[in-house]
Order: structure tokens, then sequence, then C-alpha cells
């Protein structure tokens, strides 16, 4: 589990933390720098889960990624960041082939999911979509009950029995930071929950599938700053279990979730590297002016 | 304080404000009439069709022309009192029957006494038909009440007995029982049929040229005249392979009737099935069928039950394409099978109504209650239907 420190204001300069550690930041006096120094040491390196290499996509024959290569680690959260358009939706939407419902969407280059493409022929886009999970920008609960909108995927999918999906929920709902909120009324609609609860919803129901990925399409969005940062706790805590890319607008998010950050303008990737480095020693100036906020 | 006078705001309406408002009053007020004159219509309509059904049938035998023609060819006593009440009855009758056959002898065609007694029943006929008065003429007998038309009577008289031609006794057992069965056999092919076509089309179909040729194609379907499904099922189902004038053939026919009016209602209802919901069952590693069965189907189901509903009352009072397949006006049996042969309720009603007995066109108000009263059974189906899927949906 991961361990919460509450760090002073003053301690922050010195504060070297391990990887997993969160911090609880009066964010606003914070700039993104001090956000990501504070958080020390670089990430561990672990094992490439997914590697895109030279990625076009294409809405016909409009580019809307262009030739993308970067890795995505195991365990670690990958931030994409970018101005608006610049086709970080479309990247993530192609990491677990929910492109593919999209008319007229095409390829080149190459998608490996651990070493084996994504794309290949026999790869089954239904079982890769249960390895790799997804939130959205807007939460979107079924309109069931809060316990069918979690016990569906397993169900669907014959990963539990039948006996054992309350069990399954439970775990989901508190793996979620929701089980408190919603143990009462689990079997009302998904949808009279609020915004944050319903978000929060959601990833318990992609969690309730045991993914391997989870992509996240700008979660916090729509949400508050309390609901945001219950949902930031959670990526902290889902971290030692599974694989986060998460899209977002929020630079102080990125720099204090992600550990590694991607950066595109236009459809290109502009710079990769740890998240330390993109913010504190941007190797582009164009990502500097980005993430200080002077550009995009 | 000074500071406050000063900044005193002025926050009422203006010229073009007052205007803003005075026109959304009239749209309201436009609104809101039109709703009160359907309303209206609706209920003088229907207390029109309950005044019309109520009343007495009074067993007058004579009504009818044949017993007419019968007893004006055996009972002398009957003539001499036509004679007297309605003279030119008689003689226009023999006129009418003079001078048909003058034009048929000119052309060299001998008519038989069936066929002139038949002209004289023609004439008969139409003049009953036009003229109460004779009526008074005809009357003989005593009129005595026999039946009593309103409430339980419907269910237990008319709906017990087969169609006759004395009003004292007809029915529409037969043509309930008709509409019964169109309705089970046209329900049976037109909704699986229509609701998977507008599934294909929504949810697999690609979206190119041809599929869009398709849907417009549909939706000019949904418009042609229903009497050229009618030829259609002659041709097709009747002759063509041979179904005769039965169930099962006005059954198809009906069915493609309604299937253009299922396919769109139905994609209209899939289509307004937000696409988040799809992309977060996908999200979790579902098939489109899945996705299709458990998330968009319960959520499209009122719309689509809202189609089926329109779509089987239009099939339950379409006349013309019945009548065009033959659908038979005098049934005096139950249908007991697909391949038999029936008659349906608007096909009854109007026989009865065309009657010239005035017997008739109250039971032909009778009639129309009836359908009505099936009709509204049939969406009270739908409706428990749709509450029944409805329990796992909850917004
Ligand atoms: N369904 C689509 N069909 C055609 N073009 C699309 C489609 N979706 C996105 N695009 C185009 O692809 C480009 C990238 O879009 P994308 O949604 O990936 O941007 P984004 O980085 O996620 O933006 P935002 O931050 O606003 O969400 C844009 O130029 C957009 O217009
Ligand atoms: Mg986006």
């Amino acid at each position: 589990m991961v361990e919460t420190t509450k760090v002073p204001e003053h301690q922050i300069e010195e504060t070297t933390g391990g990887n997993g550690r969160r911090m609880e930041m009066p964010s606003i006096q914070l700039d993104n720098e001090q956000i990501v120094r504070s958080r020390g040491d670089a990430p561990k390196k672990t094992k490439v889960i997914i590697e895109s290499k030279e990625l076009t996509i294409r809405y016909g024959p409009k580019p809307a990624v262009i030739d993308v290569t970067m890795p995505v680690y195991e365990h670690r959260v990958t931030a994409i960041i970018g101005p608006s358009g610049c086709g970080k939706s479309t990247l993530l939407r192609h990491l677990n082939r929910m492109n593919e419902f999209i008319e007229g969407v095409n390829m080149d280059g190459e998608l490996l999911y651990r070493g084996a493409n994504l794309y290949g022929a026999g790869v089954d886009p239904v079982e890769v979509r249960r390895r790799i999970g997804m939130v959205f920008q807007k939460p979107n609960p079924f309109p069931k009950s809060i316990f069918e909108n979690i016990a569906w995927g397993p169900r669907l999918n014959g990963l539990a029995a039948k006996r054992d999906l309350p069990e399954l929920v439970e775990k989901s709902l508190k793996q979620a930071n929701l089980w408190d909120e919603v143990k009462d009324r689990l079997h009302e609609s998904g949808l009279g929950l609020s915004g944050g609860q319903q978000q929060r919803l959601c990833i318990a129901r992609t969690v309730a599938m045991t993914p391997e990925v989870i992509l996240m399409d700008e979660p916090c969005s729509a949400l508050d700053p309390v609901s945001t940062d219950a949902i930031e706790d959670l990526i902290f805590e889902l971290k030692d279990r599974y694989t986060i890319v998460i899209v977002t607008h929020n630079m102080q998010q990125a720099a204090r979730v992600s550990d590694y950050t991607a950066f595109m303008v236009n459809g290109e990737l502009v710079e990769y590297g740890e998240t330390n480095q993109v913010f504190t020693k941007p190797k582009k100036k164009q990502t500097e002016e980005y993430v200080t906020g002077r550009f995009g | 304080m000074d500071v406050e006078q000063q900044n005193t705001p002025e926050i009422t309406a203006g010229p073009r404000l007052k205007l803003r408002h005075a026109k959304a009053r009239a749209f309201s007020v436009v609104c809101a009439a039109a709703t009160w004159v359907g309303v209206v219509m609706l209920v003088v309509l229907l207390s029109d069709v309950i005044f019309d059904s109520t009343g007495w049938i009074y067993s007058r035998v004579d009504r009818d022309p044949r017993m007419i023609m019968y007893k004006l060819e055996t009972d002398p006593q009957f003539v001499a009192q036509v004679e007297e009440r309605a003279p030119s009855l008689l003689s226009g009758m023999e006129r009418k029957a003079k001078s048909k056959e003058r034009t048929l002898a000119k052309n060299g065609v001998e008519l038989t006494a069936a066929e002139l007694a038949d002209f004289k029943l023609d004439y008969l006929h139409s003049q009953l038909a036009k003229d109460e008065h004779c009526f008074a003429a005809l009357d003989t007998h005593p009129t005595t009440r026999e039946r009593w038309l309103i409430g339980g009577t419907i269910i237990k008289d008319i709906i017990a007995t087969f169609p006759s031609r004395f009003p004292t006794k007809a029915g529409l057992k037969s043509a309930l029982a008709g509409s019964l069965w169109l309705i089970i056999f046209t329900a049976l092919f037109a909704i699986p049929i229509g609701v998977s076509a507008a599934i294909y089309l929504e949810e697999y179909a690609p979206k190119n040229r041809l599929s869009r040729f398709i849907e417009v194609n549909i939706a000019n379907l949904a418009g042609v005249p229903s009497i050229v499904y009618g030829i259609l099922g002659l041709a097709v189902f009747v002759r063509g392979i041979h179904l005769g004038r039965s169930v099962l053939a006005g059954a198809l026919t009906m069915s493609l009737l309604i299937l253009p009016v299922i396919i769109i209602a139905a994609r209209e209802a899939i289509k307004a099935v937000p696409d988040s919901i799809r992309q977060g069952a996908f999200a979790l590693g579902a098939t489109r069928w899945q996705t299709v069965r458990h998330h968009v189907l319960p959520v499209a189901l009122p719309g689509i039950l809202t189609g089926v509903i329109l779509a089987m009352s239009r099939a339950l009072g379409e006349t013309a394409p019945m009548i065009m397949i033959g659908a038979l006006s005098y049934v005096a049996f139950v249908p007991t099978g697909p391949m038999d042969d029936f008659t349906v309720l608007p096909i009854q009603i109007y026989n009865w109504v065309a009657m010239p007995q005035r017997e008739f066109h109250l039971l032909a108000a009778c009639g129309i209650l009836i359908l009505l009263i099936f009709l509204l059974l049939m969406n009270s189906v739908a409706i428990f239907v749709r509450q029944r899927a409805q329990r796992n949906i909850k917004w």
C-alpha cells in the first residue's frame, strides 16, 4: 500500500521520496517544477508493456498522430500532455483499439503489447480491451444499478462466479475509494451519483476487470478539486497493480501523478521523458513554454 | 449612501424585450390552442361513437330487401299495402326492370326471370338506402325490441355471435378472431424482422452509399399507399406462393406494410442511445452483440415499443390491403389455423356501415368501440412489456 505523508511547505525542497510516495501538497502555492522536484528520484525502470513505433494515425487522409515512437512502462503512470486537438485522445484510443469504432481510421507503424503486435492478425480486439481498460473524459456509468455497473463486465467475461460477484463489487469499489459512499445504495442507479462519484464508479468498473493497463482520457476534467484529489489519490494506489496512461490538460496533475510524460503538439511527439526531467529540464523550448504555461 | 443611489440600475423591460415577451406569449397560446383542438376533436369522436353505438335494435325482418322481394311475390296483402303507402316504389321497380330489359334486348340479350328479379332487388336496395319513407311504407309487423347495445351487451352479444343479415343476430365473432390471428402473426413476422433490421443498419452496417440508399428507400416505403401492399400481397402471397386468402397471406402482407414503420422507429430509438454507453461497454471487453443486448436495446426499448404500437395499430385498422387480398366479409366460422379464411374488424365494420338498415349502423358503431378496446388492450400489453424490461434500467 502507498504511504501518505503530510509534508509542510517549508520541507518540500528537502524531501526526497521514493517513487510510490504520495505528497499532500497545497498545490496553489507551488509551481510545477516544485511539485516535480518534491517527488524526488527518477522512477525505477520497469519492463516496457506497450510500445508504439513510428505510429501514424489518420482520420481518412488527415493525420492526427504523426510518427510517434514511445514506450509505456509497466506499473508506472505515463501522462500525455499537449494543446487541444494535438492527438492525445486519438493516440490513447489507439492503445486499446477503441479507434476501430470510428469510421475511416487507419494507421501506419507498429503498436506492440508485451512485444506482440496489437494490430496483428489473430489479435482479438475484444480481448485487447479486456486487458487494456479505459476511463473516459465524461463519466459514463451504465443506466443500471451501481452493483450492475461493476458486475456486468466480469460476469460477461466469465471472470467471476455469480456468488463471488458481491465480493468482487465490494473490492473494486474499495479500490476506487467509493465503497463507503455507496455501500448502502448499491442497487440504486449509478447515474444518481455525483460527477466525481460517477467517475470513480467508472474506474471501479474498469478495475473489476483486472486489466493490465488502464487508459484514462482526462478523467478529472469534469470534476471539482475535491473529486480530482480523490481520483489522483486513486491513481497513486492503483499504480502498484496496474499500468496507467493518462491524458490531462492539468499540468499540475501530470506533474503530481505521472512518472513519465509525453508532450505532443500537432500530432507529433515533441518530447518524451521522465516527468522530473520534462518538467524541470525540458530539452525543447516548446516543452518548457508549455509546461510553464507560456504556450498552448 | 451616495454611491447606492447613483447605481440604481434600470431593470424594467425595454420595447424590444416587451416585443419578445409578446411573441413568446402568442406562440404559447397558439400551441395550447392546437392541443385543445386536438383534445376536443378526440372527445367529440369518442362520444359520437359511444352515442351511435347505443340504442335498440328492432326485429324488423322485412327491412331485408330479399325478404321484401319474397313477400312482394308471395303476399298480395303486403303488395296492396305498399301500393297504397309508397306507390312510386313498385312502379319504379317495374320501370327499372323494363328499361334494363329493353336496352339489353336491343343488344340481343335475353334476361331470365331471376336476373330480372335481381335488377328489381338492386333498385329496392338503393331506394331503401336513400329514403327512410320507404321503410315506413314497408313496415307491417309490430316492432319488437330485441337488442340493447351498450356495455356488457357489446362484449357478450356481438363478440359471441357470427355475422348475419339480420341485425338482431349479427355479431363480429369471426372478425374479432380474424383480427386477433392476423395481429399475432403480423407481430410474429414484423417485430423480429423490423427490430433486427434496425439493429443491423444502426450497429453493424458500414455507413456507405449502399446503406444510405437502403435507408432512403425504407423511408419511402413507409409512405407507399396501403392498397399497393394489398396488390403485392395478392400477387406474391395469395397467388404466387399459393397461400390463398389465408390468415398467413394477410399477416405477411400486413408485415410488409408495417415493416418500414417499425424499422424507422427502432432505428431512431437506437440512434438516440448515447454513444458513451456503447464505448463504456466496449472498453470492458464486450462484444458488439453483448453491448447491444445489455445496454442499447434496454435503453432503446421504449422508443422501439412506441414504434411497434403505432405499427400494430395501423395493421389492426388497415382495410384496403385486406380487401385486396380477399379477406372475406362473410365468414361464419372462427379461423383455427394460419391457413384458414378470415375477415377482420375494419372490414366487418365497413360492411355494416354500407348496409341500408339503420340497425347495422348501430352495430358498426359498436364494432368501432370494440376495435378501440382491442387497440387499448394491445397497447397495454406493450406498456407492460416496457415496464418489465425497464426494471433493470435505472436512469
Ligand atoms: N472522429 C474523428 N474524425 C475525424 N477527425 C477527428 C476525429 N476525432 C478527432 N479528430 C481530429 O484528430 C485530431 C486530434 O484529435 P484528438 O481528439 O485526438 O485531440 P486531443 O489531443 O484529444 O484534444 P483535446 O485535448 O481537445 O481532447 C484533431 O484535429 C481532430 O479534429
Ligand atoms: Mg481528447
